[in-house]
């Protein structure tokens, strides 16, 4: 049925005279649209035509001297009618809707945008110490109040807004850029020593070397000052620059299980269902405080709702259980952990590892593996003067 | 009348303006001969599904085919639908 003659109601007729022509003809002067014109005989037609006009044609077939039967009645008044013959049909259709608008104003869907650096559970906490998580009233929600909370809460934010939609809160944040450390020229600054070791060489462009390559230097120690003598004047103070190389020894030991866990599987595969009304849940499943171990848990949430457009306050949870069973390995993990220590020593340097060593230490039921290594590296950690100690 | 309908006419075709528009003549369209418009009808004469004769005031305009239909009427237009035979305006 056509939406059109849904809602209007369409009536099916069957005209029956001696000529219904005269009839169409009278129908067409009183403005009187009638279609699906359907020959049954000489004497008889079908017509269909909106139930408003259906009168006019009754009087235009007394003139006409022609009968009009009703075969069919559809749409309209009529859907309503028999609407209200089926009464839990009109209750549910209208509780359905008024549940719906009512959920309109609440938030079910909340849609982080533009983090970087935050996490998108970081921000949803400070939201929702704000008062905008799942089920807020958004109506009364301040904007601006929000933002203004969200940027005390998080720091790390420049700026941010909620955009509401329907039942869906759209957050979208800025994260603050940090001001890069300003290269101040006139600022007198002096040259420590980063970590313990052997001096290689020192390339000094600004600022007076205390050291000389072949000297060992503790951690802390001062390489280069930014203080400059003369015999003549007063101290001057410039600020030191320079690069510092040196031999540093480094000693990490790692302690591994002579043998190790692993999960043996997969094993069988359970389902358990549940229903999230709100922030209420509904355990669809008996026995749910069975503990899980043995088990992995993964769990699915299907919101209702159409996505990207509204969400309903009901979801699906589905909780897939994957047996395993638990298993012990004896593989030579040692193996492997050597080239990790080494991969991260030379992370945390700036330079090169020359050489380095690995020993292992079988333990009661561990594995001691040290790793012993010697590196070059810029140890010169640049340490800005107070005015008070430029002054003395 | 007729005069006048006449003058009308002659005036109207000196003019190049349509008939249909000055008069109130009657104009047939044929779609692919499966759809047949009538303009400025002045009712249906007979009307089955093989046979339809409409009235134009002055002529009558026959339509012969197979499963003619009357797709939609009103005051000044009709439409009908079907296989399209034949047509004799006289």
């Amino acid at each position: 049925m056509k939406l059109r003659e849904m809602l209007y109601g369409v009536s099916r007729v069957e005209i029956c005279g001696t000529l219904p022509e005269s009839l169409l003809n009278a129908c067409a002067k009183q403005a009187l649209n009638l279609w699906d014109l359907e020959t049954v005989d000489a004497f008889t037609l079908r017509a269909s035509l909106a139930h408003k006009q259906l009168n006019l044609l009754r009087e235009l077939a007394v003139k006409c001297q022609c009968q009009v039967t009703v075969l069919r009645r559809s749409g309209g008044s009529d859907s309503l009618r028999m609407l209200r013959r089926r009464m839990w049909l009109l209750f549910g259709a209208v509780l359905t809707a008024a549940l719906l608008l009512a959920s309109s104003l609440f938030i079910w869907e909340i849609q982080v945008q533009g983090y970087q650096k935050l996490s998108e559970g970081r921000i949803l906490r400070a939201l929702a110490d704000c008062g905008v998580e799942r089920g807020s009233f958004w109506p009364s929600l301040e904007p601006d109040q929000i933002r203004s909370r969200m940027l005390l809460e998080l720091p790390e934010l420049a700026w941010m807004t909620v955009r509401v939609s329907g039942c869906r809160a759209t957050v979208l944040v800025s994260e603050r850029v940090e001001k890069p450390e300003l290269y101040q020229e006139d600022r007198a600054a002096e040259i420590l020593a980063k970590k313990t070791g052997i001096i290689v060489s020192l390339a000094v462009r600004n600022g007076r070397a205390l050291v000389s390559p072949g000297d060992s230097v503790l951690a802390g120690e001062r390489l280069v000052t930014g203080r400059m003598d003369s015999l003549s004047h007063p101290p001057r103070y410039v600020r030191a620059d320079a690069d510092v190389l040196a031999d540093t020894w480094y000693e990490w030991t790692a302690v591994c299980p002579h043998a190790q866990i692993y999960k043996r599987g997969p094993g069988s595969l359970h389902h358990r269902y549940a229903l999230k009304l709100g922030k209420t849940r509904i355990n669809l499943y008996g026995n749910g405080k069975k503990t899980l171990d043995g088990y992995d848990k993964i769990v699915h949430e299907y919101p209702l709702g159409i996505r990207g457009l509204f969400a309903l306050p009901l979801s699906l949870i589905e909780e897939r259980l994957q047996r395993y069973e638990p298993g012990e390995t004896t593989e030579d993990f040692a193996e492997e952990i050597g080239p990790r220590l080494e991969r991260r020593l030379l992370e945390s340097i700036d330079g090169q590892l020359l050489s380095s060593k690995l020993s292992l230490v079988q333990g009661n039921d561990r594995i001691y593996v040290t790793l012993r290594g010697q590196c070059r590296e810029n140890i010169a950690l640049l340490r800005e003067l107070e005015e008070e100690q430029a002054a003395s | 009348m007729k005069k006048i309908r006449a003058l009308a006419s002659d005036l109207s075709e000196k003019l190049q303006l349509p008939q249909e528009a000055l008069l109130g003549a009657a104009k047939l369209s044929v779609t692919a001969g499966r759809r047949v418009l009538i303009e400025n009808h002045r009712g249906i004469l007979s009307y089955g599904p093989a046979f339809i004769a409409v009235s134009t005031g002055d002529a009558q305009i026959s339509l012969n085919g197979k499963e003619l239909k009357l797709l939609a009427m009103n005051r000044e237009e009709l439409l009908i639908g079907g296989e399209i035979q034949s047509i004799v305006w006289g």
